[in-house]
């Protein structure tokens, strides 16, 4: 087995100590790593794993890692291989640029190309750079000048490309090995730019009564950078990220909109678990490009028994003076029972149904957080058209109460709920805006107190017509 | 001159596959359009705002693109490019059905093609540079190597190294071609596995932006004063960059449940920030970075136009007025779908109306309405103008209503007279429908309280609202109590019987006859 060595180590090592500049730097034929393989995680973040084949020589080498995410994070780097120490690992941004080229010439010589603009015969010189601070200031044979003090066109040719200047972040580590020869080395680091998450199709039956859904793993890479035939796995639930600028808490990288997960599931699904996540390993290897949004496939299921629900919620007790449309809802079970079996990794929802002419149409969506197996997922789709409900407070009035209580209030309501659709529905209708000890009396439909804020009428309405429900709250402490 | 084009391209793709045949689809053969608004919208004022070169309505709204294609499927492992998909597509919810294949993956893939993005990705190749000399006009053509990207660029000629734009000499860099995967509009593929080959009809489906339609209603006054010819018009709009011809349209009613998350790809920006060493003098001050960069400068602004597409910052030129036919409404779940009578264009840039609703007796209610706060005895005031109306078929109507802006015009002296607009949500049938057309002339409302008193915790408050009618005709207007909602409101007496609207709150109705007054009285309380 391959004796590994990891060496994390921290932004702090960049910071020079022993002799590096003595080490014999290695330039590399190949661009990139031999074999990479990605973790990605919901939240802006993915761990990779980068296996190189370098030929190294016995003692100190300086080593450049080119093709390494360009949004990598420096302090999470480690690299381990056979034999092999790690003295430091530089992370250098420093970038080749005109100013910074110019800045490295300081007390160098340059050679200067002048055009003539009248007769555009060209003169070369030679000259040194003295300064260069707001102008450039040269010495041109024994006077002293600046660079294109006059305006005339004016060529700068460099020598050489100062070593520590390049094109693009790189990634550098001085190792100390023991013994040269061809070993696997592997990289390992975690950057940002990579992210994933899951949507979903449903196209929903509503006179079977039944559901197909499809699942997709959506990645996109935006670090800068092209992972060819990677090994990628991808991480469904939230890992915790510390917030460099707020290091008593708080997320660090951008992280998604998280709605609570109402998953009341117990069963376990498929997936590999470990560490409380899920893993879903891509079935072959990938290419991810960069600024690329790679879809794979993640479940299929058809026959999935699925229900439509009508729901208006009211906020607190008023009237509404014009009707309020209810909200539409698919809900269906990630049960085993109901042929789906696994959890369902966060993500988007949309719902499909056929018109009249039989083709798919889209209908709404709505965020899926991460539910475990056996849970009851409610995909919100939108408003009915043709089912409404308008509040109105018959009367208020203050109801005898305990002293220690600050208020106490009897409503007296009515919600008229119509149908102009030409089946009977039911709608569920929900009273929050409660105080302490709700009471209910003269409902003309049973409802629940469904929990302390929380009122649940289920009121059926035929077919083109509409439903009164009257009912009395008593509430308030 | 939509054909197939079948490419065999041994992709240099290193890895386990070592050959893949890559086929392109150039278009679609035919492209339904189903467009969706999630809230009722405003035409002619997003026509407006297309004026303004930041506003993004390239990127709102919502369409669902139907194409129809036929694929020429290879056996073995294939990469299909979906060319010609619609600006703003939303590259994770496309859909494709009737390829009997495993997708093994597809990828939307969008690097924008810019100066910048051009320089970035020859870092490291070798492209050629040429100069002119600026008094004779000769050009200098050399090879150079890209040492460094879009933030200052650097050249390695001849071995030694220059920078690009720094000298004042005009410089201009060609390259051989458009480094692979850079182009202008997003690029979806698919990866395929099929055991045999064979030629498909397949069907694909995905959500866009930058389409929206509304609602629009013009109402006319009949003669006999008591009903109305009411027309709705479908007005779609194309904010978008695609045009869809000859292409069957459908719009869908009603409020959908919409996701941020639902958006465009954007394309990855690369901006090239020209950067040079420092560049003053001893004469002139600085030298004038803008002449220097005339080049740069002028990257940088397609970059920003290329962030908002030409498209958005145009006007939208083209109205075009459809009303021969009248389009179908149709049951979409729980919404209504409106199918245009016949396939149309839906050019870019263009607005378009067709009409979806004709009816010539709709009856209403002509009521004047105003609200009364204690307390609150200013001047006399203007009540509001209010048509009721039933959405029922004995009141000539009983049709779903999707919301929309309402024009009222009324005959006058043998001429049309515009006489307001009016706003409403989505209306099924049965419910009642209310027009507010702002305040009415000729009629003033002045209120007085005529008493305050708080006894046993109870206000009670003694109101008299005077109503004077200066129009020609008797009118009927409606009073409402500001403070109907509060806790334990009752009604102690009043001079008129209260009703209980439409809407739910009590109020006094009264009619009064032309050139006179009528005062109300009414005792309210309610818990302090």
């Amino acid at each position: 087995m391959i004796d590994r060595l990891t060496l994390m180590t921290g932004a702090a090592l960049a910071v020079l100590f022993g002799t590096p500049a003595a080490a014999q730097t290695v330039q590399d034929g190949s661009g990139g790593p031999d074999a990479v393989s990605l973790t990605i995680y919901n939240q802006n973040i993915a761990l990779v794993e980068d296996t190189r084949a370098l030929t190294v020589p016995a003692g100190r080498s300086r080593r450049e890692f080119p093709g390494v995410s360009a949004s990598i994070r420096p302090e999470t780097v480690g690299l381990s291989g056979r034999g092999l120490s790690v003295v430091e690992q530089n992370f250098d941004y420093d970038l080749l640029t005109p100013d910074k080229l110019m800045q490295s010439a300081v007390g160098e010589e340059i050679g200067i190309v002048r055009t003539n603009p009248g007769s555009g015969a060209q003169e070369t010189q030679r000259a040194t750079v003295l300064a260069a601070n707001q102008g450039v200031v040269l010495q041109v044979g024994d006077h002293i000048e600046v660079l294109r003090d006059d305006g005339v066109p004016t060529r700068v040719i460099f020598d050489e490309v100062p070593a520590n200047l390049r094109p693009r972040p790189t990634l550098s580590v001085t190792l100390d090995a023991e013994g040269a020869g061809r070993r696997d080395v592997t990289l390992t680091y975690l950057t940002t730019g990579l992210r994933w998450k899951a949507d979903y199709v449903a196209r929903f039956d509503e006179r079977a009564g039944r559901l197909d859904l499809t699942g997709w793993i959506t990645l996109t890479n935006q670090s800068g950078v092209t992972f060819s035939n990677a090994d990628t796995r991808v991480v469904a639930g939230d890992v915790a990220l510390i917030n460099p600028n707020n290091p008593y808490g708080g997320r660090g990288y951008p992280q998604p909109q998280r709605a609570p997960v109402r998953g009341n599931g117990t069963e376990q699904g498929g997936a590999q678990g470990l560490a409380d996540v899920y893993i879903y390993p891509l079935p072959e290897p990938v290419t991810v490009a960069n600024n690329q949004t790679k879809q794979v496939g993640l479940l299929d299921v058809a026959n999935v028994p699925a229900a439509k629900r009508y729901l208006f919620e009211a906020d607190s007790f008023t009237t509404e003076t014009e009707p309020r449309a209810a909200d539409v809802a698919v809900i269906f079970s990630n049960s085993r029972a109901s042929g789906v079996g696994t959890q369902l990794p966060a993500g988007v929802a949309r719902v499909y149904v056929n018109d009249e002419a039989g083709d798919p149409r889209f209908i709404g969506e709505d965020q899926v957080p991460h539910t475990p197996a056996g849970s009851d997922i409610v995909i919100t789709t939108g408003q009915a058209f043709d089912v409404t409900v308008q509040p109105r407070v018959v009367s208020t009035q203050s109801a005898p109460k305990p002293a220690y209580y600050r208020w106490r209030t009897r409503f007296e309501m009515q919600y008229t709920v119509r149908n102009a659709r030409p089946e009977a529905v039911t709608v569920e209708v929900r009273q929050h805006g409660l105080g302490r000890d709700t009471q209910l009396s003269d409902q003309s439909i049973e409802g629940v107190v469904q929990d302390a804020n929380t009122l649940v009428w289920r009121v059926p309405v035929p077919a083109n017509g509409e439903t009164v429900l009257t009912a009395t709250v008593v509430t308030g402490g | 001159m939509r054909g197939l084009a079948l490419f065999a391209v041994a992709a240099a793709l290193a890895g386990p596959v070592s050959a893949q045949v890559e086929v392109v689809s150039p278009g679609s053969e035919r492209t339904a359009v189903v467009i969706y608004r999630d809230r009722p919208v405003d035409t002619s004022a997003l026509i407006e705002r297309s004026n303004d070169p930041y506003e993004r309505l390239d990127q709102e709204g919502l369409a669902l693109i139907v194409e129809t294609r036929t694929i020429d499927l290879p056996a073995g492992e294939a990469v299909i490019r979906l060319r010609g998909v619609a600006t703003g597509i939303v590259p994770q919810t496309a859909t494709l059905d009737g390829l009997p294949a495993r997708v093994i993956e597809r990828n939307t893939d969008f690097d924008l093609l810019s100066p910048g993005s051009l320089l970035q990705r020859s870092v490291g190749e070798v492209v050629r540079v040429v100069r002119t000399n600026p008094a004779t006009g000769a050009q200098v053509e050399k090879a150079a190597i890209v040492r460094s990207g879009p933030a200052g660029t650097v050249l390695e000629i001849d071995g030694k190294l220059e920078a690009l734009g720094c000298s004042g000499l005009t410089e201009r860099i060609l390259f051989d071609r458009v480094p692979e995967g850079l182009s202008d509009q997003p690029v979806l593929s698919i990866r395929t596995r099929a055991e045999t080959a064979g030629r498909y009809t397949v069907t694909l489906a995905y959500l866009a932006t930058g389409l929206q339609w509304s609602a629009d209603y013009v109402a006319r006054l009949n003669p006999d004063g008591r009903s109305l010819a009411l027309t709705g018009w479908i007005t779609l709009a194309n904010f978008g960059g695609t045009g869809f011809s000859d292409a069957p349209v459908q719009v869908v009613a009603g409020n959908l449940n919409r996701d941020g998350d639902t958006v465009p790809v954007e394309a990855a920006e690369v901006v090239r920030e020209p950067n040079c060493w420092p560049v003053d003098t001893t004469t002139g001050g600085p030298i004038d970075l803008d002449q220097l960069f005339i080049t740069g400068n002028r990257t940088r602004v397609v970059d920003h136009l290329s962030a908002a597409p030409a498209l958005s910052n145009s006007n939208v030129d083209d109205v075009v007025v459809t009303g021969s036919r009248i389009a179908r409404v149709g049951e979409l779940g729980d919404y209504k779908i409106y199918t245009l009578p016949e396939p149309t264009d839906l050019n870019a840039r263009q607005t378009k109306q067709v009409r979806f609703l004709e009816q010539d007796e709709v009856r209403f209610t002509r009521i004047y309405g105003v609200e009364v706060h204690a307390g609150n005895d200013s001047g006399p005031r203007q009540p509001v103008l209010m048509l009721r109306l039933k959405n029922e078929t004995a009141s000539g109507l009983g049709v779903p209503l999707p919301g929309g802006g309402v024009s009222l015009t009324e005959t006058q002296a043998g001429r049309a007279l515009f006489t307001g607009q009016a706003r409403f949500e989505d209306r099924g049938i049965g419910l009642p429908v209310e027009l507010v057309f702002g305040e009415a002339m000729d009629l003033t409302v002045g209120q007085e309280t005529v008493s305050q008193t708080t006894v046993n915790g109870r206000r009670r408050i003694a109101m008299s609202v005077t109503v004077a009618n200066d129009k020609p005709g008797p009118i009927e207007i409606e009073i409402k109590p500001g403070e109907f909602a509060y806790r334990g409101f009752r009604i102690v007496d009043s001079s008129a019987r209260s009703v209980i609207t439409d809407g739910g709150y009590p109020a006094w109705r009264l009619s009064i006859p032309a050139g006179r007054s009528q005062t109300l009285r009414y005792t309210i309380e309610y818990e302090a």
